[in-house]
């Protein structure tokens, strides 16, 4: 590490920086951080099915989940992965208007998806479901609640870039910041796919007995 | 597409919808499958293909939605090393996690190993937890246990009935793994061991040696007075299945495991009562309780997998230790196997011993 300071300040170095890579840095930095944040989700993922059937008391899934109620934020959750496409595609092709419309509409959507799960925690909690309460309470509350906080960040970062699309107005050239956020979006996107299956799906499945 | 040059270039917006189109399809299709419990498939048949179409969606995302299917390799590198590095995290914490509990003879067997006193732990440090780590020594020392059975009959019968196997390991760099059958009704630990070296063990070498927390006079105390139980093998127990939760100084953690120092005897004094801690440890213990002015939502679990000595000794350790004995009543009489043996036809829940602990009104 410290040997590398002086070498990048070295008169060697050309003008335009010292770069060992072509691509962009924010984005590089972003897919860096993707993996990491599915080893994250993949451990809390693994550590609800490792303790899947063992609460010694209710409420048990079937108790509780609403398949009908999370098929629809699911797919609400997907079509704003939908529209971000087409917000960014709208931005590379500088038609500004529609870009920050459709942007508003994925951290829409993400609201809407937070709204159901606020429902839905409240609901829970009331039949009895408690992050204390039992090993699937615990379980599921700390893989659900981290997929909700990253929406909710989701939801920030993309209602921060309409803002500074008024700020400073955006164009073509803008295109990778949306892209990186865009990239984050579409990653929470495809947690929830896994967690819709292996969390919701997986208990009905008829005949399996949970 | 495939053909594409610039990254930049995007798919245009009817790919877009055609991929939106298809993940709303499936969505649709992983719903009535389950909503209309499609029953003409097997379970397995089922779960194969929820599994296979949230896949789909996965990759069609990844690949289309993020780009990933035309951009730079450098990308999907770095997602899949994390992909792959989480799931292999996922299969070996899994494996960890159900291979001792899908072998209850090893686990149990190994549980009665006691985990060496000093310095570091010898083998992979996993000895008194989960049954994987017996080391070469210990195995070599079981294996010359005297009764000239190989290790896997010894692990898998179990230490003879009403006596603890007890592994002792060396006090000093140069003597011998210990290896000692108890038994509880004579107190005294039987010697049957090998040293690792040539020396044949002195008698008092094969009796267990005391550890720091428990001074020696103690223990010789609690011999003569109750006299029907080992105490090392009671505390060797306690140690291995409880001290996690309720500590070794019985003191429990405030607010999440309940303290036994000084509440222990107080459970015990009727017979009643003494039953409710068979149950408790047998089936578990589910629900808000107080102990001491201090409210534990906490969990107990079930230990009806390990034998009835092994759970006679932890309650003994209970009720002596800590100076828990001086409280109790004067016609206390130590826990025996028998005695839990008698509670395993209950078939109670967690909750059934909760409302018996609510309906003794116990402390």
């Amino acid at each position: 590490m410290a040997a590398d300071a002086p070498a990048t300040a070295a008169p060697s170095v050309p003008a335009h920086g010292w770069r060992s890579s072509k691509l962009p840095d924010m984005k590089l930095m972003m897919w860096i951080f993707l993996a990491s944040d599915i080893m994250f989700f993949g451990t809390l993922i693994g550590t609800y099915l490792i303790y899947k059937g063992r609460s010694l008391t209710g409420p048990y899934p079937q108790d509780v989940l609403d398949i009908p109620l999370t098929t629809v934020s699911t797919f609400v959750l997907l079509m704003s992965s939908f529209l971000m496409v087409i917000a960014l595609d709208a931005l590379k092709r500088n038609d500004i208007g529609k870009f920050r419309l459709w942007t508003f509409g994925v951290a829409f959507f993400g609201a809407i998806f937070l709204g159901f799960q606020v429902y839905e925690f409240n609901h829970f909690v009331d039949l009895g479901l408690t992050l204390q309460g039992n090993l699937f309470g615990t379980t599921f509350y700390v893989l659900t609640g981290t997929h909700g906080v990253h929406v909710a960040i989701g939801v920030l970062w993309l209602l921060s870039i309409v803002v500074a699309s008024y700020v400073r107005p955006w164009t073509s050239k803008d295109a990778t910041n949306l892209e990186v956020a865009g990239l984050y979006w579409h990653f929470v996107d495809v947690v929830w796919i896994v967690i819709f299956t292996l969390v919701y799906l997986v208990d009905f499945v008829p005949g399996a007995g949970g | 597409m495939s053909s594409e040059h610039d990254t930049h270039e995007s798919h245009g917006i009817r790919g877009y919808v055609i991929v939106a189109l298809i993940l709303a399809v499936i969505t649709y299709v992983e719903f009535a499958i389950i909503e209309y419990e499609i029953a003409w498939l097997g379970p397995g048949a089922i779960l194969f293909w929820l599994i296979a179409l949230s896949l789909a969606k996965f990759v069609m995302v990844i690949a289309y939605f993020m780009h990933l299917k035309d951009d730079d390799a450098t990308y999907t590198g770095f997602f899949t090393s994390g992909m792959v590095i989480g799931f292999g995290t996922f299969v070996a914490f899994t494996f960890l996690m159900t291979l001792p509990a899908s072998l209850p003879e090893i686990r149990q067997a190994a549980l009665t190993v006691s985990q060496p006193a000093h310095g570091e732990a010898e083998g992979d440090g996993y000895g008194g937890g989960y049954g994987g780590g017996i080391s070469e020594e210990t195995r070599a020392a079981i294996e010359s246990d005297g009764y000239s059975r190989p290790l896997s009959d010894v692990l898998r019968e179990g230490p003879p009935k009403d006596q603890t196997l007890r592994v002792t390991p060396p006090a000093a760099a140069s003597d011998g793994w210990t290896v000692a059958l108890s038994t509880p009704a004579f107190g005294a630990a039987r010697a049957e061991a090998a040293p690792a070296g040539d020396e044949a063990p002195a008698p008092a070498e094969a009796a267990p040696a005391p550890t720091d927390a428990e001074p020696a006079p103690d223990e010789a105390a609690q011999a003569t007075e109750v006299a029907s139980f080992d105490p090392a093998a009671a505390e060797a127990a306690y140690t291995a299945n409880c001290a996690s939760c309720h500590q070794a100084n019985g003191a429990g953690l405030p607010g999440a495991f309940p303290p036994l120092a000084e509440h222990f005897p107080t459970l015990v004094a009727s017979d009643a009562g003494r039953t409710y801690v068979i149950s408790s440890l047998l089936y578990g213990l589910q629900g808000e309780i107080e102990v001491q002015g201090m409210t534990y939502a906490g969990v107990m679990p079930a230990w009806g997998y390990l034998g009835d000595d092994v759970l006679a000794n932890t309650l003994n350790h209970a009720a002596t230790a800590w100076g828990n004995e001086a409280l109790l009543a004067d016609d206390f009489t130590p826990f025996t196997p028998e005695e839990v043996a008698a509670q395993r036809d209950g078939g109670l829940t967690a909750a059934d011993v909760y409302e018996l602990r609510n309906a003794l009104d116990l402390p």
